[in-house]
């Protein structure tokens, strides 16, 4: 009887976690293993015989000499990062004046204007976004031109200009995310260190780096995580307002994955490129996360 | 902290100044979406652009109403009842399994820490599917359904779905259970509850936390285009993906774009707002309290 209820203790716990667990194995984790067995066949449609055989890492390899692949890297990091810092710092600045600077009671006034880009369905705002950047009757290319700017091309048909879109929607859409989780961590700060900060002489921009920026690190680290991972897999904007162009010059590795698998239908690569970008994704999240728990 | 804003009035002045900027920043293309989906089709696009919402029209396009009328110029594809169903159904069967699944898990990581092999390891696994870009779930479950008969049904998205609202509710809700003291389920175990019993008995305490997760996986299911994109066909189309396709190579519809884009985001907007006290926990997996 003893051993019966020994067993039962054992296994009650995990009734509680099985439902999950076949989800997540059987959707999850079963795909990666399928995956894998894509990245690793030959679906190149100008090689028709072949399609479905095994072609030992002929798409890592294939990957390896492909320029599109590393301008498309290249594109990726050079949208994410550029967004993620200014997202950032914006963030932080924001939330900063916000809880110096606007008394209790308004704040709940702020807040559902501020949450509207977050609450947006990516693609709506691609779409609206792509509406006020019409190169010819759009609402942003009007003020532009207002002020005395005047572009040859459309803003998204730019090859310089189309990027620089991208990051600034990227921003207005997310930065109020950052707000939120920065303005939640100023409320969390320990009062009486600053009242000491204070009584001691410290200047404010003393307090922010030495006490507000290190109370904030981890937070900072979580957000940072948090946002990169879906900066790196940034494609709803992208798809509805430039398409990857003009030509490629907004191709990200998200985006000339989704070309490779779903336009050429060469899966193997698609699969092969997907992994890859999973990969990057993982390991720089992991760095960030030790940078930021780290203790000092 | 507030005493300083007397000391400096300038400071203060340009500070406000600065918020109510970015503030109006933030909501003015929602604004100007709106307005503009009440414009008719030479006010969308008048230089200079004006105020004039004067026309339902947009609104009856977007609903089909005048889908005999418009004849050609309407897209036959874009019946938008249907696709507002469709995102229903999607949403809500996939909110609903994700509760059924994940609240118990998320039970077990709180309750039972130490009692898996490597708990830790599970735990952060299910966070590490949340960083996989789309595809490599999405690829693999279209070569096996694209092969059944369930290929040209919404299962699969809302499989996908699932799986990627599941992260968040597991370690959403984990969050709340853990706020709940021990204690409580200590007592009901020594009165002769079963375990099954002691989260029977919890589970209306963690009522708020319930609706909050529930809310975000409906958000992140609805707003979802990725997936459902490469998932779904014309039969099965969410309503984001149906508006995507009012961008065609012989024109775009904007008049119903607008007006659809109005009712997607709306019901978000509503929702968010509800929640706004566990919005940061929601936006964050509940990484940060």
């Amino acid at each position: 009887m003893a051993k019966v209820q020994r067993l039962k203790a054992k296994i009650i716990p995990w009734a509680f976690l099985l439902p999950c667990l076949i989800i997540v194995f059987s959707v999850g984790i079963y795909p990666f293993y399928v995956m894998w067995d894509t990245s690793l066949r030959n679906y190149d449609t100008s090689d028709p015989l072949r399609i479905g055989q095994r072609a030992f890492f002929a798409n890592y390899r294939a990957m390896l000499h492909d320029p599109v692949f590393y301008d498309s890297l290249l594109k990726t990091f050079t949208i994410a990062i550029p967004a993620l810092l200014i997202e950032m710092v914006l963030g932080l600045i924001l939330a900063q004046l916000v809880n110096q600077r606007v008394p209790d009671k308004y704040r709940k006034f702020l807040l559902p204007l501020i949450i509207i880009p977050i609450t947006m369905a990516p693609i709506c705002i691609g779409l609206v976004w792509r509406y006020m950047l019409h190169g010819d009757f759009g609402l942003v290319t009007y003020v532009l031109n207002r002020m005395g700017f005047f572009l040859e091309e459309s803003i998204l048909g730019s090859r310089t200009w189309a990027p620089v879109a991208i990051i600034m929607v990227d921003i207005w859409q997310w930065t109020p995310f950052m707000f939120l989780i920065f303005t939640s961590g100023l409320l969390s700060l320990p009062k009486d260190t600053y009242e000491a900060a204070d009584i001691d002489g410290a200047s404010s921009w003393m307090k922010f780096r030495y006490l507000t920026l290190r109370y904030m690190k981890p937070l900072i680290g979580i957000a940072v995580i948090l946002r990169f991972m879906d900066a790196m897999k940034l494609f709803d904007t992208i798809y509805i307002l430039t398409g990857g162009g003009p030509s490629v010059a907004t191709e990200t590795l998200m985006y000339y994955t989704y070309r490779v698998s779903y336009i050429w239908w060469n899966l193997g690569y698609g699969a092969a490129l997907s992994l890859f970008l999973y990969l990057v994704i993982i390991i720089t999240c992991e760095i960030f996360y030790n940078m930021t728990t780290r203790r000092d | 902290m507030f005493e300083k804003s007397k000391t400096s009035t300038l400071a203060g002045v340009l500070a406000l100044i600065v918020i109510g900027l970015v503030v109006v920043l933030c909501a003015f293309p929602w604004f100007w979406m709106f307005v503009s989906s009440f414009k008719t089709q030479q006010d969308i696009w008048a230089i200079p652009p004006n105020l004039n919402a004067n026309t339902l029209r947009n609104y009856e396009t977007a609903f089909g109403w005048w889908l005999v009328q418009m004849g050609q110029l309407m897209r036959p594809g874009f019946a938008f009842y249907r696709f507002l169903i469709n995102s229903l159904t999607i949403s809500l069967t996939a909110t609903s399994v994700t509760m059924l699944v994940g609240v118990p898990a998320a039970f077990g990581f709180s309750r039972f820490k130490g009692k898996f092999m490597a708990d830790n390891m599970l735990f952060f696994l299910i966070l590490t599917l949340r960083m996989a870009p789309g595809f490599v779930e999405a690829i693999p479950i279209y070569l096996v359904f694209s092969q059944s008969i369930l290929g040209g049904t919404a299962i699969p998205v809302v499989l996908m779905h699932i799986l990627f609202t599941l992260t968040f509710v597991v370690w959403l809700m984990k969050g709340f259970f853990d706020e709940i003291p021990r204690d409580l389920d200590d007592r009901a175990r020594i009165d002769g509850c079963s375990h099954f019993k002691t989260f029977r008995l919890i589970l209306p305490l963690v009522k708020p936390g319930l609706a909050t997760t529930a809310i975000f996986s409906f958000i992140f299911s609805w707003n979802e285009f990725l997936l459902t994109l490469l998932l779904t066909g014309a039969e099965t189309k969410s309503l984001p993906v149906a508006i995507s396709g009012l961008v065609t190579p012989a024109g775009t519809y904007w008049g119903a774009i607008l007006a659809s884009s109005v009712i997607v985001t709306f019901p978000v907007l509503v929702f968010a707002i509800i929640v706004q006290k566990y919005l940061v926990r929601g936006l964050t997996f509940g990484a940060v309290k």
